[in-house]
């Protein structure tokens, strides 16, 4: 039983749902909580659960559940983790609060990739289901939509400091999103007559109070042109304050700001940036596409021309390249578990290389001592060596190392001051990365 | 965070982000604590009220940093494990210590065992956080609910 990791694999958007409700401390759990667990196995279908959790992962069934809530309870709550072993992925989490805290039963649930629910099929059941939930137990605040574009419109902050919005919660109506429950507070607060008479796909008022409001009929597109004018009229129609055509242009930037965007970086780094790129949340990766689409790294100013090279001043040259051989090694043996191509030696370990200290933010994150004293001398050894051996290279030594120079064909290049500069911050891994030394080294070989 | 901390320890008070509960607030690293459970200990960061008259009990906050890979944990596990943090910083830097350096005897006035106001938890690393402000904030509310007396903060 192997559950599917959903923050394993690389970060895209995907269905996010909370829910903020009570359950009653009073009843025993098992009847109290039953409802709870028939809904979610009547509607979930292919995004059912099948592993529980407490403290040891189960096969999901109500004994298994039962057995969860009670390894996963604490003196303050107790929790269960719901998750799927095959895609689409899940992550789910049941809080119930104990006593004598308020007797809250909190819920979120998270399935990967949105796309999923871009059937209308599913998002009804997904509807039917949160309907059933909060019909029976009392919530205040529901909420389905994309995790990517909550981000973008500041939930759950909407633009207060952390510490208010943690006390004050969804107080208000700040945004409305695809699904929506409304407590009896946040239906008080507009006006029921008001709130029922929402232009929306969907609006119904629950036997509780509470009020459920979807804007379209599926969640997937929630960007595109139509989706947002729905999305758009029915927060108007329930904050009378705010104007159609500013809200509407909001959402619009935020759709553009998820709008796909096609790579064209420079073709010297673009290994680099893919990875750079695909490690980038998925909110901002389409800006940060478009934003290294407009960037060209500095052309390498670290050679020099054939003649001008700084003749060999060491008294064993042999001895000295075996030396820088030595360094190369200390970068092996930093990198290979994170980075195992690193024995290769090739363009490719390079740019594994540069991603890694990238990822790592190595520059700001290490002792700089020891980037200076370690880092920069293996790292400058390395690049040389990868030189030597892929592109025919070959070392003219130095006393000095920042002076030990590498020929390639009619350039004579400096490793060690790269290497330098390189490590200098986050950025100038970036500006001067070992990749893109390589791929001009390549071109001018001659 | 070290830098952000001494930032803000020199700005006027009502400007201050972490340290604004001072009225001068003197930082000192690595400082010696001891409790009968933990033994001895050493906080990342002590901070404690400089200058206020005789018969005040010193304000005591302490600070403990921690870098951990969060950014891929299924949101139970992440409560789980900041709620573990939560508790073990406050278990050695919270509640009661007894402050082991001489050299902070003078404001401590009254023996050096002092109650300790507030735990700050801060994990370090940008990008070892998760992504999205919905996910941290959800946990810490529930750490925060679950270990009273700790603060925890992302840098």
């Amino acid at each position: 039983m192997r559950v599917l990791k959903f923050h394993g694999v690389k970060d895209e958007d995907f269905l996010r749902f909370t829910f903020k409700g009570a359950f009653d401390p009073q009843a025993a759990r098992e009847s109290e909580l039953e409802p709870l667990f028939q809904v979610l196995e009547e509607y979930a279908g292919e995004w059912m659960p099948d592993v529980a959790e407490g403290k040891r992962q189960r096969k999901y069934a109500r004994a298994a559940i039962w057995k969860a809530l009670e390894e996963g309870r604490d003196d303050v709550f107790t929790n269960l983790g719901l998750y799927r072993t095959k895609w689409p992925a899940l992550d789910m989490t049941l809080w119930l609060w104990l006593p004598p805290r308020p007797p809250r039963l909190d819920m979120t649930i998270k399935v990967k990739p949105l796309s999923f629910f871009g059937e209308a099929g599913r998002c009804r059941k997904f509807v039917e289901l949160v309907r059933a939930w909060a019909s029976r137990y009392p919530v205040s605040h529901a909420v389905a939509h994309s995790g990517d574009d909550m981000e973008l419109a500041g939930s759950p902050r909407f633009g207060r400091d952390e510490k208010t919005s943690r006390r004050d919660g969804f107080d208000k109506i700040y945004e409305v999103f695809w699904l929506n429950v409304f407590g009896p507070k946040l239906v008080e607060s507009v006006g029921r007559e008001r709130m029922l008479s929402t232009p929306a796909h969907r609006v119904e008022e629950l036997p509780n109070g509470c009020v459920l409001l979807v804007t379209w009929p599926t969640v997937a597109d929630f960007a595109s042109d139509e989706a947002r004018e729905a999305q758009a009229r029915a927060h108007v129609h329930l904050r009378p304050d705010l104007d159609l055509a500013t809200v509407l242009r909001t959402l619009r930037e935020r759709s553009a700001m998820l709008a796909p965007v096609e790579p064209r970086f420079h073709p010297d780094v673009a290994p680099l940036l893919s990875r750079v790129v695909e490690r980038t949340a998925s909110h901002a990766r389409q800006r940060r596409i478009a934003e290294l689409n407009d960037w060209q790294p500095p052309e390498p100013e670290e050679w020099l021309p054939a003649e001008a090279a700084l003749p060999a001043d060491v008294k064993d040259p042999e001895r000295a390249r075996e030396h820088y051989g030595t360094l190369a090694e200390h970068l092996v043996a930093l990198l290979h578990t994170e980075v195992p191509s690193v024995f290769e030696e090739t363009p490719e370990s390079l740019t594994e290389a540069d991603f890694y200290f990238w990822r790592e933010e190595f520059p700001t994150s290490r002792l700089r001592e020891a980037i200076e004293e370690h880092a920069v001398p293996a790292i400058g050894a390395y690049l040389g060596e990868v030189l030597v051996r892929r592109l025919g290279g070959q070392w003219i030594a130095r006393q000095k190392l920042e002076e030990a120079q590498v020929r390639v064909g009619k350039r004579i290049w400096l490793p060690f001051v790269r290497a330098q500069r390189y490590m200098s911050s986050r950025q100038a891994l970036l500006d001067y990365s070992l990749t893109q030394l390589y791929r001009v080294a390549e071109r001018h070989r001659g | 965070m070290l830098k952000l901390l001494r930032a803000d320890a020199v700005l006027p008070r009502g400007e201050r982000r972490l340290l604004g509960d001072f009225d001068k607030p003197c930082l000192e690293r690595y400082v010696g604590v001891w409790k009968p459970e933990s033994g001895l200990r050493y906080a990342d960061m002590l901070v404690i009220e400089e200058g206020k008259p005789v018969g005040w009990p010193p304000r005591v906050e302490t600070f403990s940093f921690k870098s951990r890979n969060l950014a891929l944990l299924e949101e139970k596990a992440l409560t789980a494990q900041m709620i573990e943090d939560a508790r073990e910083a406050l278990r050695k830097y919270g509640e009661t210590l007894d402050i082991r350096r001489d050299s902070l005897r003078p404001l401590l006035r009254e023996g050096s065992e002092v109650p300790v106001r507030r735990v700050r938890l801060i994990y370090e690393g940008g990008e070892l956080k998760p992504t999205k402000i919905d996910d941290l904030d959800a946990v810490v509310n529930a750490v925060e609910e679950a270990v009273p007396g700790v603060e925890v903060l992302f840098q």
